[in-house]
């Protein structure tokens, strides 16, 4: 290990070569250079580190807000309706507090590469069905879901995938202010099993279609669609699907909605040895 | 132990959310008694034996992890212990002091008394018999 002479502390190098020819193209050489990132690296653990902490620290007053709306709701019958409205809109501020507080450290993880996914046999058609039902429907929303017979197991993180999948529900209800519906459909080949969610919604805008999978990247900024986000949903899906041997994209026209896809590979059935 | 109602510590320094899991606790019937760290929680230990612990892994002067440590070596029967934490592997964390179960904060009560009734009730958990 190479170490700082001055800090007694490990250096990290980002290294490239290449080699040098000679008149006849024969190798005679070879140029190394190798930049000194140490701090680089040690900003983006740092970053990480605060991360962590500031999510440890913002989960306990999240635990406070939520507990404490549902007890009231669940305990106090002369509650009026009002009033129960209102410990529901807490009950889901926490809730949306602890989804950005997951959010920022998948996405420090996704950075550092230490993203965990531990796959196992898992049924997506059922998988679909499940995270379809968790959604929150409302008046203006309905979501159907089209899928085949037969079992379609892929080999994936079930959660992971269920949080991808969840990015492209709550992004096709969230871009499609009118209402509408929303459908989902699950397909295979022999290869693969193809998940697509399609909305009738606001569609993304041309000169956006090409960053949309970028970290912090929102396609909606100053427009009259910006219905706020960090720009993470979409970078984190990706990487998750990605990871998995899977491939996401989608076809968009602004103002008429938007149909995103993913792959992921069909489990090989093994035969008993 | 009553059928269904327990002695239950719980071990958090947040006084809010120790509050909560107290209230939640009670209504359910069960007895509580609270920690605000794992010193104390050991004095607890040692004055009403409880039947289950509701244990928070960060708090200061002694953490969930030294608590449970010390616990099982002063213990020759322990009680189970369910992790209630903000870590983002609170599985793990659960995993590695031997706890019963876990709770990832924030959580639904309705949850939380769920999870002791079901440990209160299965007599098979390892944890609840005296090991050794």
């Amino acid at each position: 290990m190479l170490e700082n002479p001055a800090t007694h502390r490990p250096v990290f190098l980002r290294s490239s070569a290449a080699p040098i020819r000679d008149s006849r193209g024969a190798i005679a050489g070879a140029v190394v250079v190798a930049r000194d990132v140490t701090e680089v690296v040690d900003l983006e653990r740092l970053k990480d580190q605060f991360i962590r902490v500031a999510a440890h620290e913002l989960k306990t007053p999240a635990a406070i807000l939520k507990g404490y709306a549902l007890t009231l709701m669940r305990t106090d019958e002369r509650l009026s309706p009002p009033s129960r409205r209102m410990l529901e809109a807490i009950d889901r501020g926490a809730d949306r507090l602890n989804r950005i507080v997951e959010d920022l450290v998948d996405v420090s993880q996704a950075f550092l590469d230490v993203l965990q996914l531990s796959p196992s046999p898992v049924g997506l058609r059922e998988l679909v069905r499940e995270t379809v039902a968790e959604v929150p429907v409302t008046d203006l929303h309905r979501i159907v879901v089209r899928d085949r017979e037969g079992p379609l197991t892929v080999s994936a993180d079930p959660a992971r995938t269920r949080q991808a999948l969840r990015i492209l529900l709550d992004n096709a209800i969230k871009y499609s202010p009118a209402g509408g519906t929303i459908e989902v459909a699950v397909d295979a080949d022999s290869e693969r099993v193809r998940v697509s969610v399609r909305d009738c919604g606001v569609g993304i805008p041309t000169q956006g279609q090409d960053h949309i999978f970028r970290l912090f990247y929102r396609a909606h900024t100053d427009t009259p669609h910006d219905y706020g986000g960090m720009g993470i949903g979409l970078y984190m899906a990706r990487e998750i699907i990605k990871r998995q041997g899977g491939r996401i994209w989608f076809e968009s026209r602004e103002g008429e909605g938007s149909t995103f896809f993913f792959t992921l590979p069909l489990a090989r059935q093994v035969a008993a040895s | 132990m009553r059928t269904g109602t327990a002695r239950v510590l719980v071990v958090e320094d947040d006084p809010d959310l120790a509050a909560l899991e107290a209230e939640v606790l009670k209504l359910r019937g069960h007895e509580v008694d609270v920690a605000s760290n794992g010193r104390e929680a050991l004095e607890a230990v040692d004055r009403a034996r409880p039947d289950l612990i509701l244990l928070d892994m960060k708090m200061p002067v002694m953490n969930g992890r030294e608590f449970a440590d010390e616990y099982r070596r002063r213990e020759p029967s322990t009680a189970p212990i369910v992790v209630v934490t903000a870590a983002d592997d609170a599985q793990r964390r659960a995993a590695e002091v031997g706890a019963s179960g876990w709770i990832a904060k924030p959580f639904d009560p309705d949850a939380l008394v769920d999870q002791v009734a079901r440990l209160l009730m299965d007599p098979s958990d390892p944890d609840v018999n005296p090991r050794g």
